[in-house]
């Protein structure tokens, strides 16, 4: 009973998506008294159908009720409870409903967005818009991935959830992670909604909000995505450069491009076209990220099994959303007023910079993509190795986090006077902090070398708005997105540079009472055991780690084999604080009494995971705090 | 300098600057593609002038060796047809064993033993390299 309901109630949130696109739509051309609390109202219908639909798949979980397909094939009876409620979004089809509720509530949010109000025309289109991309998916849903379908005979016992997804931060990271990716269709249907209505620079206002909320939690969730990886995947890698992965950063660097661009288009009027075009194609990436994980075109552990339909029908809406963006762009957009940029006024840093962003998703976008295409017309099967990106990555960054520090002491319109000045004492600064690592850590390279003053030299000009103020904190607040931001993002380069320059990783053999030299640290392996988890059975080792023989702390790393399959798991030992992360994860029983370990020390690594902290934290406050605050400054 | 030149200078310097990061780019793009092979098409390639590349296929049952307490293995992996044997050293994957379809990266030393630095089993007990897949389909 409760499968059909859902799938009722999925049929009339498709109906009420089809009328608030329809009555918005139809309000373009002629006028129509009250439509726009018709799609209010039909916005806000659409938002509780999916919510009870969600909730009706809950339940089935929870019931165990294997005469669902999705149920079986995505849980068991002896999950654990918390997992059955992730086990929910753990397979294709119930991703693709938290996608469609994700849209739905991200929708209600916009429709509740008071300073919208005051433009009705771009509000109903936006709304409009937002219900078309609703009604994609969900006909998407229904025609190739219902979760509702039903599985005759009905078996007594579900496959389970794949063990890899049975962990804490998988249970939040796809919600964070989709959250970022549907949040990006705010911007684009305000973008949109302008071009068809007012066409003007207003959107961009109201963008900007939900643009830095939406680049919130895609941050968070890439960040989540790289932690799970690095403990869970087994090997200790924080990013490896896979298509997946290279799905989500896409976006991420297209939405921070978009984030600074807003603040053009509002403060100055400027590159309208600009912000609009960034704003189509954020939300463009994102549907191709959905489309790279989803269709199944890439076997990872995203993909599920894999139905070349499916892949059709998103590239199809891909091409839709895309394709019909740009033409409505190339009929209205008009000619930007143009006006004398000086090179060194914020507008042209700001404008610079955002070119280097969208070089860097142009350049991941060319090794994610190349490989598909060419297996597509069957010219042979490659993959582009990590080294590509690791060296390509550097060309448009390098740049970037150089003007980032002058962008900061730049002024509105004008050539900043003296800006040399002002930069020069900070510049020096970095150089002289930036000696000190080479000292602790020793030298590496010069690149190395660069990598660390340039994520100096971020922070440092960071801060400065504080410095500026005499250290008042009411004074630099209106700052204080930007300085958390840009720290964020200096702490990260600093964590990438020096865990990728001075980290030590290798594989050896291990026998009981015996230790491994890692840097500084010794590991002693002095016990292997067995021990019985709730549904699965874990080999562990305990390793006792040591420096210049004073104890640490002993870890026990583990090979976890789950009841309903017969695939092992890694669980690492991890001992880590800010300054450094120990890593041992076990391999496998080499004979002769040893067994083959995997061992690392990483410095700084936890800053790769703490600077995108701090730069949400920004965005945190530039959304809930700082948005009178930045008004009264203007 | 006048202003016209200072311009023009800043232009050919832009250029100059895009066309050497464009060449690297495309360099590195070419240096790093890692083409992906059958056994059966990898043996034709024993005697060419080698750049990494990537193998796929099913581990030959009975072909795993490892003397104990050694990271070092040797395995033969197979496409039905031909095969090529493999020498690593490390710590395989978890999905890795017998039977199973693999990827390993790498290249033929002298001897003809494919040297890899790299195995993969992927993240699915019912994986298998695509090629290998429609393989079996058409034989079983």
């Amino acid at each position: 009973m409760i499968p059909e309901l859902g799938q009722v109630f999925l049929v009339a949130a498709l109906a009420s998506a089809l009328l608030q696109f329809l009555g918005g739509i139809s309000s373009l051309s002629k006028n129509i008294p009250n439509i726009e609390l018709f799609v209010e109202r039909t916005t806000a219908i659409q938002t509780f159908f999916l919510i009870i639909c969600f909730g009706l798949l809950t339940t089935s979980f929870l019931q165990d009720d294997f005469s669902v397909l999705y149920v079986a094939s995505n849980s068991n009876t002896a999950l654990p409870i918390a997992y059955k409620f992730a086990a929910v979004w753990g397979g294709h089809e119930g991703s693709l409903l938290l996608w469609v509720l994700i849209l739905a509530v991200w929708t209600l949010f916009l429709s509740k967005d008071k300073a919208l109000k005051s433009l009705p025309e771009l509000r109903i289109q936006s709304l409009s818009i937002l219900g078309l991309i609703s009604l994609g998916f969900l006909i998407f849903i229904l025609y190739t991935s219902n979760p509702f379908e039903r599985l005759l005979p009905i078996p007594i016992q579900g496959r389970g959830l794949n063990p890899l997804l049975q962990d804490p931060a998988l249970v939040i990271h796809p919600p964070t992670l989709y959250a970022g990716y549907v949040g990006l269709a705010v911007p684009f249907s305000l973008a949109v909604a302008s071009l068809l209505t007012v066409n003007n620079h207003q959107w961009a206002k109201h963008a900007r909000s939900w643009t830095i909320l939406s680049w919130m939690f895609l941050t968070g969730g890439i960040a989540l995505g790289s932690w799970w990886a690095y403990y869970e995947l087994g090997w200790g890698g924080w990013w490896f450069w896979d298509p997946v992965e290279n799905a989500s950063l896409m976006p991420w660097f297209v939405a921070t491009a978009l984030m600074h661009s807003l603040i053009i288009t509002e403060k100055r009027g400027l590159f309208n076209g600009f912000s609009i075009l960034l704003a189509i194609t954020a939300f463009s990436l994102s549907l191709l990220g959905t489309f790279l994980v989803r269709s199944g075109v890439l076997i990872s552990v995203h993909s599920f099994a894999s139905d070349p339909q499916r892949g059709l029908f998103i590239l199809m809406l891909l091409a839709f959303f895309t394709g019909s963006a740009l033409i409505i762009y190339s009929i209205k957009q008009k000619k930007n007023r143009s006006e004398k940029l000086h090179p060194f006024s914020r507008e042209s840093l700001l404008l610079l910079n955002n070119v280097f962003l969208c070089a860097s998703a142009g350049l991941v976008l060319i090794g994610t993509v190349y490989p598909l295409i060419l297996e597509m017309l069957d010219l042979g099967k490659i993959s582009v190795g990590p080294p590509y990106f690791n060296f390509v990555i550097l060309f448009p960054f390098i740049p970037l986090l150089i003007f980032i520090g002058i962008a900061v002491f730049s002024n509105w319109r004008n050539d900043s006077k003296n800006i040399l000045k002002k930069v020069l004492p900070i510049l020096f600064l970095s150089l002289a902090l930036g000696l000190a690592f080479p000292f602790i850590y020793g030298w590496s390279s010069l690149l190395t070398l660069v990598g660390i003053y340039l994520a100096l030299w971020t922070m440092i000009t960071g801060i400065s708005p504080l410095i500026r103020n005499q250290f008042s904190i009411k004074k630099t607040l209106v700052f204080m997105p930007m300085m958390l931001g840009h720290i964020g993002l200096g702490l990260m380069i600093l964590g990438i540079t020096v865990t990728s320059s001075y980290g030590i990783t290798f594989d050896d053999s291990m026998s009981i009472e015996q230790s491994s030299r890692v840097g500084d640290y010794e590991f002693k392996l002095t016990e292997i055991g067995k021990r019985n988890g709730p549904n699965y059975l874990a080999q562990f080792a305990s390793i006792e780690i040591t420096k210049d023989g004073k104890y640490i702390q002993t870890v026990y790393p583990e090979k976890r084999v789950y009841d309903s399959s017969s695939m092992a798991m890694t669980e690492a030992g991890i001992e880590a604080n800010l300054f450094r992360d120990l890593f041992i994860a076990v391999g496998e029983d080499i004979g002769g009494g040893s067994w083959s370990m995997h061992l690392q020390y990483k410095p700084l690594l936890r800053l790769i995971w703490y600077g995108p902290i701090v730069m949400m934290l920004g965005g945190l406050i530039r959304v809930f705090l700082n948005k009178r605050n930045e008004e009264a400054y203007q | 300098m006048l202003p016209r030149h200072k311009r023009l200078l800043g232009i050919l310097v832009t250029l100059i600057g895009v066309t050497v990061a464009i060449t690297l780019i495309l360099s590195s793009f070419q240096d790093n593609l890692l083409y992906y092979v059958t056994p059966s098409e990898a043996i034709k390639k024993i005697d060419d002038d080698q750049s990494k590349f990537r193998i796929g296929g099913l581990v030959e049952v009975g072909s795993f060796k490892r003397k104990d307490g050694s990271l070092q293995s040797r395995f033969v992996l197979t496409d039905g047809i031909e095969s090529v044997e493999v020498n690593y050293i490390g710590i395989l994957p978890d999905l890795f064993r017998e039977g199973q379809g693999i990827i390993v990266t790498g290249k033929f030393d002298k001897m003809k033993i494919f040297i890899a630095t790299e195995v993969l089993a992927k993240h699915d007990e019912n994986y298998m390299p695509p090629d290998i897949h429609a393989l079996k389909e058409s034989t079983s």
